[in-house]
């Protein structure tokens, strides 16, 4: 009895521990190539040039600010649209619909399906629906746009977002709710200064794991934002993501140039972003756990 | 002596189910009266029917009138905001919301667009036997108050919009004995300046606090008097096992 439950606890430990150590072997990997980078161009040219062009007939640049300021310019338009939408979703779902069990149970069972949409899918929706009708609304060339791209993206982090925001806010107590009432304060109110900040933990984990998804999101990216690796300087212009970078060029490069380890640096710098947002977020979903205990 | 409240053949249901039947009560002004009785007699469902809290559960049905200074509070152009302002209410569990002690009072100051708010909250406290304890820590969370605290809190949150009437839900049934004497100690100052409604399942504590008292069983109000003539010389016969300890 005693042998079989600590080979179960071995088997276990086993298991977690493969686990770290598959993505520290990962971050090791990515950081021993990217870093080769900075043996052919000095990290300064990298984090500064304002250029990326890495297949040039005079001379090749490698500049990280056009895939950078295309992943945050993306991603926090995708959250200026995603974050209201997502935050009073959740606000209904919570507080009005749950009335109508059916209905709340299909309507969160639909927002669930969708976060398992694969992208390609929203992606090819981007491309064939939203950017046409871009292109005619603002009388543009083409609809691959940073618009076209922060519309989808919001698209895919909602769910991630009325996620845990409703859950986050249907697990404020119903005797903080009453005591609102119960003061002569409306319904409105009571939601607006007793509910959402006593939920607040777990909407700032909702948006930073949104965020986490909306930076890491890439064949949706792909199809949407027209992919010219330019720095975009307004909303319909085209432009790249960290991510897109990566996929459209990593195919074509030949293995050990810099090119080849310079994709490998784009990688590190999103794997830092995404590392330090998700690590933020599961802070603030943990300590949601913690308030409602 | 005026009255303040009046329930005239008010009857409550849940769906289909009756929970109060046909109630006739009336409530005297700045007095503490008890409602008492055996879990489930409906006792907190009458309380909430003062302030309409009953509102929020769904498939409600309510039939007769509750009259505060005279206006039924059921009919329909009754503001449910101005009436939850003038009847305050302190639930069965402490529920400070998780703000500091001074955004607890503040808030519904705010919302009410009272002037003076620090004069008032520090008045509130002061009214509701807290100050003293809490004088050096206004800004830190009122969860970190001992339970007896938080629901003096939550006296002073509802006593400093200035409400008429206060009803108490089993204020102490969270409570240690020594919160418990502290909490009743402060009904007893309260009752000049409000009328004060209390539900309780225990009835020395409704002896000691009330001036009168209500026995409730099984959604009828049985009997309604002085206290001291309700428990020395019970009218009916169920009160009078209620009171001996046959059934509780």
């Amino acid at each position: 009895m005693k042998e079989t439950h600590k080979f179960i606890n071995f088997l276990l430990f086993f298991s977690s521990l493969l686990t770290s150590l598959l993505i520290i072997f990962i971050l090791f990997f990515l950081l021993s190539a990217g870093l080769k980078l900075f043996k052919s161009i000095s990290p300064k040219e990298f984090f500064f040039h304002p250029v990326w062009n890495p297949t040039g007939y005079f001379k090749n640049e490698y500049g990280l600010l056009p895939n950078l300021w295309g992943s945050i310019l993306v991603t926090f338009l995708a959250l200026i649209i995603a974050i209201p939408v997502g935050i009073f979703s959740a606000i209904f779902l919570s507080e009005e619909l749950k009335k109508i069990s059916w209905l709340y149970n299909l309507v969160k069972g639909i927002i669930e399906l969708f976060a398992a949409f694969p992208s390609v899918i929203i992606g090819f929706f981007g491309l064939v629906y939203l950017a046409p009708l871009i292109q005619n609304l603002f009388s543009l060339s083409s609809g691959l746009c940073v618009l076209n791209g922060g519309i989808i993206l919001a698209l895919m982090c909602l769910p991630t977002i009325i996620s845990i925001c409703e859950a986050s806010i249907s697990q404020v107590p119903l005797i903080y709710k009453e005591a609102g009432y119960a003061l002569g304060v409306s319904r409105f109110q009571t939601t607006l200064k007793i509910v959402l900040p006593t939920a607040k933990s777990g909407i700032i984990a909702g948006i930073l794991l949104g965020f986490g998804r909306a930076i890491g999101e890439t064949m949706a990216m792909l199809m949407v934002l027209g992919n010219s690796p330019i720095t975009a300087k307004s909303l319909f212009s085209p432009t790249r993501t960290l991510t897109t970078t990566i996929a459209i060029e990593m195919g074509e490069t030949a293995k050990n140039t810099p090119h080849f380890f310079a994709l490998f640096m784009l990688g590190v710098i999103l794997f830092i972003i995404s590392f330090i947002v998700n690590l933020i977020g599961n802070y603030f979903a943990q300590k949601r756990i913690k308030l409602i205990i | 002596m005026e009255i303040k409240i009046k329930f005239e053949n008010f009857s409550l249901w849940f769906g289909e189910k009756p929970i109060l039947k046909n109630i006739n009560l009336e409530i005297p002004e700045k007095n503490v009266t008890a409602i008492m009785g055996p879990s489930g007699c409906g006792k907190t469902t009458l309380l909430r029917c003062i302030n309409r809290m009953n509102d929020l559960i769904p498939n409600v049905k309510v039939c007769g009138k509750v009259l505060i200074d005279d206006e039924n509070i059921y009919s329909e152009n009754v503001n449910l905001l101005s009436l939850r302002k003038k009847v305050g209410m302190v639930f069965q569990k402490p529920n400070p919301f998780p703000k500091s002690i001074y955004e607890n009072i503040a808030f519904g100051l705010k919302i009410h667009k009272f002037k003076n708010i620090k004069e008032r909250v520090i008045k509130a406290l002061i009214d509701a036997n807290l100050y003293d304890e809490v004088k050096d820590n206004l800004y830190h969370s009122a969860l970190n108050l001992s339970g007896g605290q938080q629901q003096r809190l939550c006296i002073a949150r509802a006593i400093a919009i200035e409400p008429e009437v206060l009803l108490l839900d089993e204020p102490a049934s969270a409570l240690d004995p020594i919160a418990t004497a502290k909490l009743e100690e402060l009904i007893h100052k309260l009752k000049k300046s409000y009328t004060i409604v209390i539900v309780t399942h225990n009835m020395q504590q409704a002896a000691r606090v009330s001036d009168y008292c209500a026995f409730m069983y099984l959604g009828e109000l049985v009997e309604f008097g002085k206290t001291e003539d309700v428990f020395v010389r019970p009218k009916d016969k169920r009160t009078e096992d209620f009171l001996s300890g046959k059934y509780g």
